[in-house]
């Protein structure tokens, strides 16, 4: 007898995510439905808006990858407007994405991910001499001696006793489905705290450069942090923040992020992962992959110098990368057939997005309900394609890409990493891959960092100050229509926004975003989405009431749901209808 | 279960000597601009409260603003989750999810009436029954009005929660509006800002432990301890905006000697909020630093008053004119800060009564 | 640090906030020194120039007493040229300073053991001179 499992809240992930399973008598998952429950209509309310201004609010889509909105906004506006950027511009904006990355997968790690894995409760039997002995056997990061996991541990045991438990309360500890043992499980719940103050500090990068975090401002035709190097810096008070002391700082938080990466990150991810092994047999998701390219040395349009190429892999085929091109309206398309939404041409249509349109129609039931149904539609997400293929985007993407593309530091620390495990490289496919994906991401972008900070500082030696390009910004330099694509390489995935600008006003602006492509529902022909289709890939609940299987996997592609759910409308007309069954 | 244990005794188990909380206390009333005397006394009031029970809902939104809670530097998140509330329901941060979550939220509801505190992240959609915001089958709408009927008191933090926010804007899709219009029988507090400065949000709660009842607020609703000046009035580029010394563009000469960005579009002047003084993620910057103009972001509606690059004086909210003329003519410099400096301490002795 | 006004920077600005201050401070000490209340001035709620502050901190000068504090980052304090004023400077995570204020009072309280951490002292104390007392060696103490 089939059993329907409804997980709602799924919690740790950015946004509103539903799933629904369909479960065996032995537990194990025969279907699974992903359905984001949210939506707000921010590309709606982009329509008729100063494209300069459109970053603002695409950033707004979300707060956790901040910045990734903003950046794809602003490339999207240059790209229609052929609007170039200075050198220095281009560094700065490639050390933010960088900083986010780094900020964003260590928080993702330890604050979303690793309750998946870590039984607090356990902490409290382990041993803080041989939890120390553990930690120093691992990494020479200097928090390790045995009073200090003894503090740790009292900490959590005052807390506790404490008898209020928050957001540590009704956990699913216990489950057999921990494999941990009790000072691994300490040592992670220090690092749980330790990351918290970490990323704290880190996220000064952005509050230099951008005044502020979340949500850095950004500016179309380059970085509106001017540079006052003259400035008496040693006064504390100088002209701008991007002085010799805020670059100081700048540096120091580089140093700070490599060193928790190279000594807590990878190798509390490698001691994790070698204890759920079988994680790495399952969980795979659609073996399609899709990135759009990031991380320019040159500039946007010279794809030689992206440190993260462009391709997509097809059917686990490393040897095969096919070109992608955003502005083929025979590849991306974005589909409706099990979304709350309708097409004028007909819901089992795909549309590129610069034809775009998002009509809200929600057909679901009436709330409260218990369950969707999900032969109709069932999210507000809609389904992107790449040529009709279901394509998983993110870390795990990007690293088979580098390692696809002979990327030597990626085929090197990957080959570090699966070697200490002793797996093959078929093990990525799945869920610990994935996981592991966005730990070795992370040290090769940290790894890029100071170069690009090199370069910053010895432009502004040489005398070149200059963040921003004044040419265009004058909306009478415009022509009287264009339109532009902006992409990035999003934390979780590859993300383009397209513009269409007509009399200096935004006539249309269309995100395809990276939790769309995994989270998405069922297309026309029924494929499932990423999410969808990992979830059933060898999946058996030990415990229905404890979904522990289904959280590891869902958050193991770090869903941002706030980021999913997105809203065209070409006409500006009031096309939203609604049908509550 | 036992008696719960105060905040002082959970403190003297950890072996934390009162000093902290003394100085914890004087940063508070820095912060919230209590009279500095008052620290003593707070500090006492904190021992003696017992851990707040808070519920979280997010709603429409963009996690912006519990993102911003967890750089707060004064109190930490750590401290906050260990010593100061228990936080018994947060979407982004507990520990389970589906139906062991909601049955988290519904004890804590259970355990603590009339005495939880509600935190909304995000704006309630009410169009078509609410249909285009839910949570475990449920609208948001009817999360909250379940949720909000035990609770002591709300506070709404960031733009969304408090104003609407950016589902707010025109067009408004989803029929999206702040909690104050749902919620109109229990005290709110409003923290907006997009997000809001991190401890601002902390302060607020701490305040709100210290002494069980709500600070001064505003005519909308936003403690005038974080709101009660502009950001123009505060910023460190006034100077420049007395001696009529403006950035012409983005990248300009002025612009690299930190000159007044009212020409840019700043809309420090008519924007209620603390970043110049508290600045953000430790004191590091904000916006007009780092040479953007602000956006207004604590402002009601602030995305739909004209354009974030348009000087003040083309835009259409609040007193616009007058700022415009005195750019124009530029002022004397120093009045205007002893002037601030008095009506500063005239807002603290107001609070006296605390 | 120009003087010839062309490009004016913020260090150069003096408002006479140190002077208005020192006024304050003055008839504030005058009350205390009568038996009236202790009085206390929040710097980082004034806005102050960092020439302005550095004013301030060169009119008060330093008197006899200084000390430093390590609760919950560093704290310094000092007694000023002029007794009963003391200047506070408390620093959170890091380097930041965390909150700045000017005390009129004999000592400032955060000098002072409060009672329930004396209280929590002397048990320790008599605990751990119970143990040492006891026959067996005991291990080597954790918190130390």
């Amino acid at each position: 007898m089939n059993e329907r499992i409804v997980v709602d809240p799924i919690t740790r992930i950015e946004g509103h995510l539903r799933i629904e399973a369909e479960t065996g008598s032995d537990g194990s998952i025969t279907g699974a439905y992903s359905s984001g429950t949210m939506v707000r209509g921010i590309e709606l309310i982009l329509k008729g808006r100063d494209p300069r201004e459109a970053w603002a609010f695409a950033q707004r889509i979300c707060g956790v990858c901040t910045l990734v909105h903003g950046i794809a906004s602003v490339r999207a506006v240059e790209n229609a407007l052929d609007y170039k950027i200075p050198p220095n511009a281009q560094l700065i904006r490639n050390l933010m994405i960088a900083a986010q990355y780094v900020h964003d997968h260590v928080m993702h790690f330890y604050h979303l991910h690793a309750l998946d894995w870590v039984d607090v409760v356990s902490a409290l039997k382990a041993d803080p001499a041989a939890t120390s002995q553990l930690a120093q056997s691992i990494s020479s990061w200097p928090k390790s001696s045995p009073g200090y996991f003894a503090d740790t541990q009292k900490k959590l045991k005052n807390f506790v006793e404490s008898g209020q438990l928050g957001i540590f309360a009704n956990g699913f500890w216990g489950n057999p489905g921990f494999k941990l043992p009790p000072e691994a499980n300490l040592m992670a719940v220090a690092h749980y705290l330790e990351a918290l103050a970490w990323q704290r500090e880190v996220v000064k990068l952005h509050t230099i450069f951008g005044g502020k975090n979340p949500h850095p401002n950004f500016l179309v035709g380059g970085a509106p942090s001017p540079i006052s190097v003259d400035s008496t810096a040693s006064s504390g008070v100088s002209a701008t923040a991007v002085n010799m002391t805020g670059l100081g700082q700048v540096k120091t938080v580089i140093d700070s992020m490599k060193t928790f990466v190279e000594q807590v990150y990878l190798p509390d991810t490698l001691a994790i992962a070698s204890f759920y092994k079988d994680w790495f047999a399952r969980g795979e998701g659609v073996g399609n992959f899709l990135t759009f390219g990031d991380f320019p040395e040159k500039g946007m349009d010279d794809p030689s110098s992206w440190l993260i190429p462009s391709g997509a892999i097809l059917g686990r085929d490393l040897n095969t990368i096919h070109p992608v091109d955003l502005n083929d309206p025979e590849q991306i398309q974005e589909f409706v057939s099990h979304s709350w939404y309708d097409y004028s041409a007909g819901k089992d249509r795909g549309l590129h997005p610069y034809e775009g349109e998002t009509n809200l129609d929600y057909t679901g039931p009436k709330p409260p309900y218990e369950q969707l149904d999900v032969e109709q539609s069932y999210s507000w997400l809609k389904s992107p394609r790449w040529k009709g293929n279901v394509m998983e985007v993110g870390p795990l993407a990007r690293v088979l890409m580098l390692y696809a593309k002979g990327h030597e530091p990626t085929k090197e620390l990957a080959g570090m990493a699966l070697s200490k495990l002793d797996l093959p490289l078929e093990a990525m496919f799945s869920t610990m891959g994935r996981t592991a994906a966005r730990t070795l991401e992370s040290k090769i972008i940290v790894d890029q960092m100071s170069t690009w900070y090199d370069n910053l500082i010895a432009n502004i030696r040489g005398g070149d100050l200059a963040v921003h390009n004044e040419d265009k910004w004058e909306p009478s330099s415009w022509p009287k229509e264009a339109r532009g694509v902006g992409f990035m390489e999003a934390p979780r995935g590859a993300l383009a926004h397209w513009v269409v600008i007509k009399d200096g006003k935004i006539d249309n602006y269309q995100a395809v975003v990276p939790s769309t492509w995994n989270a998405g529902p069922r297309d026309a022909q029924g494929q499932p989405g990423p999410y969808e289709a990992a979830l059933m890939d060898r999946h058996t609940l030990y415990d229905p009431k404890q979904p522990l299987e289904i959280q590891r996997t869902i958050h193991s592609f770090d869903p941002c749901i706030a980021c999913a759910v997105h809203v065209v409308d070409p006409d500006g007309e009031e096309l939203m209808k609604i049908q509550v069954r | 279960m036992s008696e719960q244990e105060t905040i002082g005794e959970l403190l003297v188990k950890r072996g934390i000597s009162r000093r902290a909380l003394l100085k914890y206390a004087g940063y508070l009333a820095s912060v919230m601009a209590l009279p500095p005397t008052s620290s003593t006394a707070m500090a006492q009031a904190l021992a003696n409260a017992r851990r707040q029970s808070v519920i979280w809902l997010s709603f429409q939104e963009c996690t912006g603003c519990t993102e911003s809670l967890t750089r707060s530097f004064s109190p930490t998140i750590e401290d906050m989750i260990f010593d100061l509330i228990s936080l018994d329901y947060h979407e982004t941060l507990q520990a389970v999810s589906g139906y062991a979550a909601e049955e988290a939220r519904m004890q804590a509801m259970k355990e603590n009436k009339g005495k939880y505190v509600v935190v909304v992240d995000g704006s309630v959609s009410t169009k078509d029954g609410g249909v285009y915001s839910a949570n475990a089958g449920k609208t948001n709408l009817e999360t909250l009005q379940e949720t909000a009927k035990d609770a002591l008191a709300l506070i709404s933090v960031g733009t969304c929660a408090a104003f609407g926010g950016i589902p707010h804007a025109k067009p408004n899709p989803t029929g999206a509006v702040p909690v104050s219009d749902i919620i109109t029988d229990k005290p709110i507090i409003n923290i907006p800002g997009c997000p809001p400065i991190a401890e601002a949000i902390a302060g607020t709660v701490a305040y709100l432990v210290t002494f069980g009842k709500i600070p001064e607020l505003d005519h909308l609703g936003r403690p005038k301890a974080f709101f009660g000046d502009t950001i123009h009035d505060r910023c460190y580029r006034r100077p420049f905006y007395d001696k009529g010394l403006f950035a012409k563009s983005f990248d300009d000469e002025g612009a690299r000697n930190g000159w007044c960005l009212y020409e840019v579009g700043c809309k420090g002047p008519v924007t209620y909020n603390a970043c110049a003084t508290l600045k953000w993620n430790g004191g590091v910057s904000f916006p007009i630093q780092s040479g953007h103009g602000c956006l207004g972001c604590s402002e009601p509606d602030f995305w739909d008053r004209g354009g974030f690059y348009k000087p003040l004086s083309s835009w259409t909210g609040g007193n616009a004119a007058i700022i415009g003329g005195a750019a124009a003519a530029g002022a004397v410099v120093g009045a205007a800060s002893a002037l601030l400096a008095r009506r500063r301490k005239a807002s603290a002795s107001g609070e006296k009564g605390s | 640090m120009t003087a010839d006004g062309a490009t004016p920077t913020l260090y150069d600005i003096s408002t006479g906030m140190a002077m208005s201050l020192m006024q304050e401070i003055a008839e504030r000490l005058g009350i205390l020194a009568e038996g009236g209340e202790p009085h206390a001035i929040d710097l980082l709620g004034i806005p102050m120039s960092k020439r302005d502050r550095d004013e301030l901190e060169a009119m008060l000068g330093r008197g006899e007493v200084e000390v430093t504090l390590d609760v919950a980052g560093a704290s310094r304090l000092w007694e000023t040229q002029y007794s009963g004023v003391w200047w506070i400077r408390h620093f959170g995570e890091g380097e930041r300073v965390a909150s700045e204020r000017i005390e009129i009072v004999p000592v400032p309280e955060i000098l002072s053991a409060h009672r329930l951490d004396m209280a929590a002292a002397a048990r320790r104390l008599s605990d751990e001179l119970a143990q040492a007392n006891e026959p067996i060696p005991q291990e080597e103490s954790a918190h130390v």
